[in-house]
Formats: C-alpha cells, structure tokens, sequence
C-alpha cells in the first residue's frame, strides 16, 4: 500500500503549486481536491509525452517533469495575481457541521475498507483499465502494438489513457505491478470530488451546515463503488472543471484550472470528450459577455485532450461513437427507445434524483443565474441518450448494463444547482419578509 | 408566497432529503450481513472461477516467455461465457501472446490454433496428433506444439 499512498501523495503535492498558480480563487478543500486531480492530469501528460518520444519510462522519468512544472508553478504563483478572497465568514453551527462532516468521514472510511478488501473485482478493470495499466507498465510506455491488435478489441484500445496511467505511477514506484491496493487510487478520486463538491458549496451559500450536508449527499455518487473503474475519476474532473469554469465565470477570474480539469476529464473517458463539446455549447449559449473569449479560454482543454486524441487516430484506433457507423445508426426512433429504456431503468439513488428534482422546482427562478451549469446537466443527459440511441449493441441491455453507473456522471453537479437555487429560494423569502 | 420560517424548514428538510436519498446503504449491509472475511470472499469469487486463476499460474510458469498460447474451453461466446476465461487469462498470464480459439458469433479461429505455441484447455481434454501434453491438472491442460523448441 505504501507506494500508492507516496504516488498519491506526490501527485497532491506537484498540484498545489499549479492550484495556486491557475486558479487564483481557489480555497480550502478545493485547493486539496483539484491539486490531486491535476498532479494526476500532468502525471498523464509527462508519461504520454515520454512514451511519444520514446523514452522508457522510469520513477525519475516521471518525478523530474512533476518537480520542474511544481516549481515552474511555485514561481509563477509568487508573480501571479492571487488576490485576497473574501473573509471566510460563514454562517452556521461549526459544531453541527463538524458532526455531519464526521458522519460523512464514517460513510468514506466505510467506502474505504470495502473497496481495499480484495483485488478490483470488476470485469471493467481487469479486462480494460487495469489491463493497459499493466500492459503499459510491463511495456515501460504506450503498448501500440497491444492496442491495435484484434484480439484485444474488448479492453478498447481507443479509450483515452488517463486512469490506466494514473494506476502505472504507483507501479513505477514499486517497480513491480501490483492490482491489490490500486483501489488507493480510485478512492483518491472520489475524495478530491468530495472535496471540491464541499469548498463550491460553502462559497455559494457560506453557511457551514449545508456545505457539510450537500458534502455527505455527494458520497451517494463520489463513492459509489465503481472501484477501478473511470466513471469515479470522470466524475471528479468533470465536476471539478465544471464548477471551476462557472466560478471562473462568475468572478471573471481565469479559466485555465477548469480548463486544464476539463482537458483531463477528456483524457479519462469518450464522455470527457463529449463533456468538452457540451461545456464549449453551454458557454456559447450562457455567457453574458466576452462569449468568444471565454470559449478561446477553453484552449488548454482542447490542447490537452490533443495529447491523446492525435496519436490514437495516426494509429487506427477507432472510436465508433466519434465516425460515421454509429451517427449512421441515429434515427428519432432509437433516440426515444433510449429515453423510454431510461426512464423504465432506476438510476443509482432514484430519491436522490426526487428531491434533486424537488429543489430545482422550488429554485427555479434563479436557474437563469445558474444557466451554465444547468445547461450542462441537461446537456449531459441528453448526451448519454444519444450514446443509447447509436449503440451497436442492443439499447435495452445497453441501458441495463450501464445507466445505473452513468447516471452518477451528472449527479455531483446536479447536487451543487439543487443546493445553491434552493438555498436562494429559501433567502429570497429571508430578505423579502 | 410562503412565510419564511416555512421556507427555511422546507430547504433544510429537503437538504437533509438529498443527503438520505443518496446514502449508500450497501456497505453497511453487506458489512453487517457477512463481515470482511465474507465479503473478500464473494468479491474474489465474482472475479475468479475456482481453480481457475492457478490453472493460469500453472500455464505461465510451464511456458516461456514470449510464447503464444491459444485458449480453449467448451463455452460458447457470448455474455461472458467464451469471453471470461479468454480475457482473463490476458490479464493474468504475464510476458505471453494470449490469442482466442473463438470470436464473436462463435466463429472458430483455427488459425490462432494452428499458429501458436502451446494450447491451454480450460474444462475440456485435448487430443491433437500436432500437440504433447505438458501438464493436465487444476481443471485444465497445457499441450505444446510438437517441433517447437523447449
């Protein structure tokens, strides 16, 4: 266990620096939990970039790229524009939230035990994710070869990379390939998504008590047991770049965090790829001014899912949903097929999405506010309607087989709009009694 | 429009609504219902079917490294059936070409028999005038391709 939990420690301390550098409005928890996901981005990039070169990769190799962008950072931050943020005057019980944060430090170290019992159990990983990350690692680097075989089609050589080279920092540090702790790693993931989840809250409504509750109800998705498998690590970048881009939005601050985060998310999963087009769509429609500029803005993301997207398409590897057999296969009436399959098939925490449901009714005069980040989780479902309606595969078992694990994808930034429009809802009659 | 201590009772009540309807109770259920010991014992079992990941020690460690072994078993292909045991012996069985005897719509490929170094049966006795037995044991066998060099 010792080197994944030194590889998950690295990857946390060569973020930071970059955090604070790129993401000037960052603070408390959310420095914690976007470092993490950043030292795992560029631990991606700097294997992808060694493996392109043809350089072998080593602990050395990897740990001199982290430490020079660390330090590059650390600089750059010190001349950076980090300005002082508001007082971080909140309201509410310390005492209260502290109990609900405890509560939620139960639910996580339950998450814990399960997920580090035995090996990653589920097929997903050790026919797909943990098979290139020990295909990679046995290679010292991008095994082409082994992807563009026919006979390894079903570990899906076209996915993007990042989790089976996140899995790979650790084994470079071990020097051996081990499957029994790398659940270590998946439950990094999912600890930076709740960490990001709670500081986001806690600005919006500076009230304690509901950041540690909106919190614990993020556990349902970020701890979801999805253990060695992407959606974990999908749902941490996309939540992290979203409610980074809406923050920088807001305050007009920079976008190059939420962006490099969005570009990671890409790197992770086809639906990172697809969150790149819907985040690009819902700036266009949503911002309310400097539209152009903001999308401009998005660059490092489009920049950073390059890294993968290039060199899989100069070796062949094919990615159906992206070409034209599966746009071939759309018709209106496997689209609303996929939505009937939907709503027949209970998402993961069908109450959950109820009340999820309840507070944006309730809140609903201030969703023109949250537009941007309602657009998205609208965006997003309906992405995944269209993955349903082009697949080869039979949608009703399609949908059985995977709608319970990727109605999670949207639902830490559901959460965030239910609670900031509710809480609104609720001050609104505050200031006008 | 609703009164504001009404307003306030109604978003904490729905706050804590979200927090409850998201809980994950499996943990605590399975934790309570059959300990760690059973747990890893029911998760090792999902992902291995007895015997069969020491079958695939045994194949590793009678075959060279680099050799290529075609995987046989009496399963059709289909919802991980054939798959299963040709998939799991890629990602258990290190340093070797793991190439399947079946493909999709149970297509035969006898070719990857006739190409590869060594035969691994899972379930099923093989007798071929090209192949000699190494080992048999563990619910399986290992034949290797007369003329190749030990």
């Amino acid at each position: 266990m010792i080197p994944e939990l030194i590889a998950v420690a690295t990857l946390l301390a060569t973020g930071i620096p970059v955090v604070y550098a790129f993401a000037p409005g960052a603070r408390g928890s959310r420095v914690a939990g976007e470092a993490f996901l950043i030292g795992a981005g560029l631990a991606t990039i700097i294997l992808l970039l060694l493996s392109h070169v043809g350089i072998r990769w080593s602990a050395v190799a990897l740990l001199v790229p982290l430490g020079v962008v660390a330090l590059a950072s650390l600089l750059f931050a010190r001349r950076g524009t980090r300005t002082a943020s508001v007082a971080d005057a909140f309201q509410g019980s310390p005492a209260i939230a502290t109990a609900i944060d405890a509560a939620t430090a139960g639910v996580f170290i339950l998450y814990v035990t399960f997920a580090t019992l035995t090996n990653p159990w589920d097929w997903d990983f050790w026919a797909i994710w943990g098979l290139k990350a020990k295909t990679f690692f046995a290679a010292r680097g991008i095994d082409w070869e082994f992807l563009g075989e026919r006979w390894n089609e079903f570990a899906h050589g076209e996915y993007p990379p990042l989790l089976p080279l996140v899995f790979d920092v650790p084994a470079l540090f071990r020097g051996a390939w081990s499957d029994r702790w790398t659940a270590i790693v998946s439950v990094a993931f999912s600890a930076a998504a709740l960490l990001v989840v709670r500081r986001h809250v806690l600005d919006d409504t500076r009230d304690r008590r509901v950041a540690a509750l909106a919190t614990f109800a993020a556990t349902g998705a970020a701890l979801a047991g999805w253990v060695g498998l992407a959606d974990v690590a999908f749902l941490a970048f996309a939540t992290a770049s979203v409610l980074s881009l809406r923050r920088s939005m807001r305050d007009g601050d920079s976008a190059a965090s939420g962006a490099m985060l969005l570009g990671f998310a890409a790197l992770t999963k086809n639906e990172g790829v697809a969150l790149l087009a819907i985040v690009t769509l819902a700036t266009l429609l949503t911002a309310k001014s400097d539209r152009l500029q903001r999308v401009l803005s998005l660059w490092p993301a489009f920049a950073i899912a390059a890294t993968w997207q290039i060199p899989r398409i100069a070796y062949g590897l094919k990615s159906d949903l992206f070409l034209g057999e599966a746009s071939s296969r759309f018709t209106v009436s496997r689209f609303v097929e996929a939505a009937q399959r939907v709503a027949a098939e209970p998402p993961h925490h069908p109450y959950f999405w109820v009340v999820v449901a309840v507070c944006v009714v309730f809140g609903a005069r201030w969703l023109r506010e949250e537009a941007f980040l309602a657009s998205i989780v609208v965006l997003q479902f309906l992405s995944t309607l269209v993955v349903y309606a082009v697949t080869a595969n039979d949608i009703a078992w399609q949908v059985s087989l995977s709608w319970r694990r990727v109605s999670d994808h949207p639902a830490l930034l559901a959460l965030v709009l239910a609670v900031v429009v509710l809480v609104r809802w609720s001050r609104s009659a505050t200031r006008t009694s | 429009m609703t009164p504001a201590p009404a307003r306030l009772a109604l978003t904490w009540l729905l706050l804590v609504g979200l927090a409850v309807g998201a809980f994950e109770t499996l943990y605590l259920q399975m934790l309570r219902a059959h300990g760690r010991d059973g747990i890893r014992t029911a998760l090792a079992s999902m992902t291995d079917e007895p015997g069969y990941a020491a079958f695939l020690r045994e194949v590793e460690n009678r075959t060279e490294e680099g050799a290529t072994i075609v995987i046989l078993t009496p399963r059709p292909w289909g919802r991980g059936a054939y798959e299963y045991v040709y998939y799991r012996a890629v990602y258990l069985v290190d340093g070797r070409t793991i190439l399947p005897a079946l493909w999709i719509g149970n297509e035969p490929l006898f070719d990857n028999v006739r190409k590869a170094d060594y035969i691994a049966a899972w379930g099923m006795p093989v007798t071929a005038p090209s192949h000699e037995r190494v080992w048999s044991g563990a619910g399986g066998g290992l034949y290797r391709r007369i003329g190749i060099p030990q």
